[in-house]
C-alpha cells in the first residue's frame, strides 16, 4: 500500500548512498560470519529494515556475543550509530572498545560533535560525551563547543544540561554570566539563558538583598524589550523569594509598567503578589478581576482562586 | 487503544509473547529482542503487562531487582547500568515499582528528597538539579511525588502558576515559556495540574480545540500541532490529555500513572482525585 511505497523511499533516500560499501564486501570482516536478528516465531509488527541497517546490526550482534573489542568492532560501532543513533547498546559497547583499545579521547570526542550536528537532541550522544570527559577529567574546549551548539539551537535542553555539568564539576563559572548576557542581547526570549543566569547565581553568589537586587535592576533591564517575555519577570519572582518587602523598588516599577505597558500582565501579576504580602487586599483583587477579565482572561480560573484566596484570608483577619 | 475503547482490536497474545521475550536475564526489558535492558523500555513493557493483566507471564522478582538497583546513594535513579541520571529515571523506577507493589525495595525517602532537589526557582522541575524546568520533567517529578504520597510537600499554587501559564493564546500548551504549543504538552502539563487538582486553570475548550485541530483528517493520528504530520507519540497525548479533561466517549486515564482508572482498579490502586 502507500506506506510501504513511502517506507521504501525513506529506506532508500537514507541508506543507499552510492559510497557505502557494504560490510561483507570489506576484507578486514572476511572471517567474520554476521548474526541475524531473532524476531521469535511470532514477531508482532516486524519492522522492514533496509539491507544496511540489517547488515550492520547482524555484524554488531556478533561482535556483541564475541565480546570482540577491536578496531572493525569500533567501526561496526559507528556504521551502527549511522542507520541509528538511539542505539543505546551501540554507545556503551563502544565505550568500552574506546577504553579497551586506550584510544584517543579527544578524537572521540570531535567525532561525536560531527554527530552532534545531526542528532543535537540525542540523550545517548550528550551522555556519550559527558562519560568521556569524566573519564579525561579533562574539560578543554567544552565551553566553547556548546556556545557553538547554542548558536543552531540557543535553547537545545541537552545542550544547556551538558553545559551545566561541566561549570559546576569543573568550576568554571566565570565566563557564564557574560556568556549569558550576550545571549539575551540576541534573544532576550531565551528562558534557558535565565535559568542558566539563576544556576550561576546560587553557585557563586550569596543569597543577600544587594546581590539579588542587582539581580533584579538586571531582570527589569531586559523587560521594555519584550514586556510581555514572562522569563525576567519569573527571574525576579525567583530572587525576591516572596520577600517582597525587601525590595521595595520592585512595586514602584511595577507601578510605572502599569501605565506604560497598560495591556501587559506581567506588572499587575506581580503587583497581587505584593499587595497580597503586605495586605491591601482590595487592591489585590482588583488587579486580579482586572487580569481575569481582561489582561490573561486565558487564565481566568487562576486569577478568581487568586482573588478568592485574598479575600477568604482577609476575612479571617478581621 | 484502551482509553479509546479498541484494545480488542489488536492481537493480546502476540502482543504480551513479543513483550516477554524482550525481558532480559537482568529482569529489565531492552526495546527489541536482543536490546539491553533500560528503564525506559522497562516502564512501557509493565503499563502493558499491567493493562493486559499479564505480569505474571514474567520473571517479577528480577525485574523488581533491576529496578531498585538503580537508585543511587543521593536517591536519584539511572537509566541503565550506565548510569545517567534524570527523573524521567525516578519517575519510572517509582511508578513501575508502585505497580507492583514493591515501593519496599527502595529508599522511598531518598528518592523524594533528589526529586524535590530537582525544583527551580518558579517551582517547576529540571531533569537534575539546577537544569532548567521543563513540562516533561515536571511531570515525571510531580507524578513520582504523586505517587509516594508526598505531593503535598509542593507549592501547589507556585507550581500550578507555572504550569497553566504555558497555555498560550492559541489554546495549546508549551513546555518551557517562550517555546511552541505542542500537542504532547496536553499531557505533561495538564496530568501535572490533575495531580496537584488545579486542572480547572486550564482554559478548557481552548485546549481541546487546539488538539482536535491537530487531528490528520485523513489518517485519523493527531500530530505535534495543526497541520503537521501525525505520529504515534502525539495521539498517544493528545488522546490521554482529552481522556484527563472528561472527554465523552474516552475512558478515564489516571494522571499519575498514565494508565487507565480501569487498570488501577485491578491492581487496586486509587487513582488520583481531582477536579476536572
Amino acid at each position: 500500500g502507500i506506506n510501504a511505497e513511502y517506507g521504501n523511499l525513506l529506506k532508500r533516500k537514507l541508506h543507499m548512498g552510492g559510497d557505502w560499501i557494504p560490510i561483507s564486501k570489506r576484507p578486514e570482516f572476511a572471517d567474520v560470519e554476521p548474526l541475524p536478528q531473532d524476531d521469535g516465531p511470532n514477531p508482532v509488527c516486524p519492522i522492514a529494515y533496509s539491507a544496511r541497517f540489517s547488515e550492520v546490526m547482524d555484524y554488531l550482534r556478533r561482535f556483541l556475543q564475541t565480546n570482540e573489542k577491536s578496531e572493525r568492532a569500533l567501526t561496526i560501532t559507528r556504521e551502527v550509530l549511522e542507520v541509528n543513533a538511539a542505539n543505546y547498546t551501540a554507545w556503551y559497547f563502544r565505550r568500552l572498545i574506546l577504553y579497551a583499545l586506550n584510544k584517543d579521547l579527544k578524537e572521540e570526542l570531535n567525532m561525536v560533535g560531527e554527530m552532534a550536528a545531526e542528532n543535537p537532541k540525542n540523550y545517548q550522544l550528550w551522555y556519550h560525551r559527558k562519560a568521556l570527559i569524566e573519564r579525561t577529567k579533562d574539560p578543554t574546549g567544552e565551553l566553547d563547543f556548546t556556545a557553538e551548539q547554542l548558536k543552531e539551537d540557543s535553547k537545545n535542553y541537552h545542550v544547556w544540561a551538558h553545559r551545566q555539568w561541566i561549570v559546576e564539576t569543573f568550576k568554571l563559572f566565570e565566563r557564564e554570566n557574560e556568556f549569558v548576557d550576550k545571549l539575551l542581547h540576541e534573544d532576550v526570549r531565551n528562558n534557558s539563558a535565565w535559568n542558566h543566569r539563576f544556576f550561576v547565581f546560587q553557585r557563586t553568589q550569596e543569597f543577600t538583598v544587594e546581590n539579588r537586587s542587582n539581580e533584579i535592576e538586571y531582570a527589569f533591564s531586559f523587560v521594555k524589550k519584550a514586556p510581555n517575555n514572562p522569563s525576567p519577570w519569573n527571574y525576579i519572582r525567583g530572587m525576591v523569594n516572596d520577600e517582597w518587602e525587601k525590595f521595595p523598588q520592585v512595586k514602584d516599577k511595577c507601578l510605572g509598567f502599569i501605565s506604560t505597558l497598560p495591556s501587559c500582565p506581567h506588572p499587575a501579576s506581580i503587583l497581587v503578589d505584593i499587595y497580597e504580602k503586605l495586605g491591601e487586599n482590595e487592591k489585590a483583587t482588583q488587579l486580579c478581576s482586572k487580569l481575569g477579565d481582561n489582561l490573561d482572561n486565558i487564565r481566568r480560573k487562576y486569577w478568581q482562586y487568586r482573588s478568592d484566596l485574598i479575600t477568604q484570608k482577609s476575612k479571617t483577619h478581621q | 487503544m484502551e482509553l479509546m475503547n479498541g484494545l480488542d482490536e489488536m492481537d493480546k497474545q502476540k502482543v504480551i509473547e513479543w513483550i516477554v521475550s524482550c525481558q532480559l536475564p537482568s529482569g529489565g526489558f531492552g526495546g527489541n529482542i536482543g536490546h539491553d535492558a533500560h528503564l525506559l523500555y522497562t516502564m512501557s513493557a509493565v503499563q502493558v503487562l499491567c493493562m493486559y493483566d499479564a505480569m505474571d507471564r514474567i520473571n517479577k522478582e528480577n525485574l523488581v531487582t533491576f529496578i531498585s538497583s538503580l537508585q543511587k546513594e543521593d536517591g536519584s535513579f539511572a537509566g541503565d547500568e550506565w548510569g545517567e541520571i534524570d527523573t524521567r529515571f525516578s519517575y519510572i523506577a517509582i511508578s513501575c515499582l508502585s505497580l507492583l507493589g514493591r515501593l519496599d525495595t527502595i529508599n522511598t525517602d531518598k528518592a523524594a528528597e533528589f526529586v524535590l532537589s530537582c525544583k527551580n526557582f518558579d517551582g517547576a522541575f529540571g531533569c537534575v538539579p539546577g537544569a532548567e524546568s521543563h513540562a516533561g520533567q515536571t511531570f515525571c517529578c510531580v507524578g513520582a511525588l504523586t505517587i509516594l504520597g508526598k505531593v503535598d510537600l509542593l507549592d501547589k499554587d507556585l507550581l500550578g502558576w507555572w504550569l497553566c501559564e504555558r497555555q498560550v493564546p492559541s489554546g495549546g500548551l508549551n513546555g518551557r515559556p517562550e517555546k511552541l504549543p505542542d500537542v504532547c504538552y496536553s499531557w505533561w502539563v495538564v496530568s501535572s495540574l490533575a495531580c496537584i487538582d488545579r486542572l480547572i486553570w486550564i482554559d478548557r475548550e481552548k485546549l481541546i480545540n487546539f488538539i482536535l485541530e491537530s487531528q490528520d483528517p485523513e489518517g485519523g493520528g493527531i500530530a505535534d500541532r495543526p497541520d503537521d504530520l501525525p505520529d504515534v507519540f502525539h495521539t498517544f497525548f493528545g488522546v490521554a490529555g482529552l481522556s484527563l479533561m472528561g472527554m465523552e466517549g474516552l475512558s478515564p486515564v489516571d494522571p499519575a500513572y498514565a494508565v487507565s482508572i480501569n487498570t488501577l482498579n485491578k491492581l487496586g490502586i486509587k487513582p488520583v482525585q481531582y477536579r476536572k
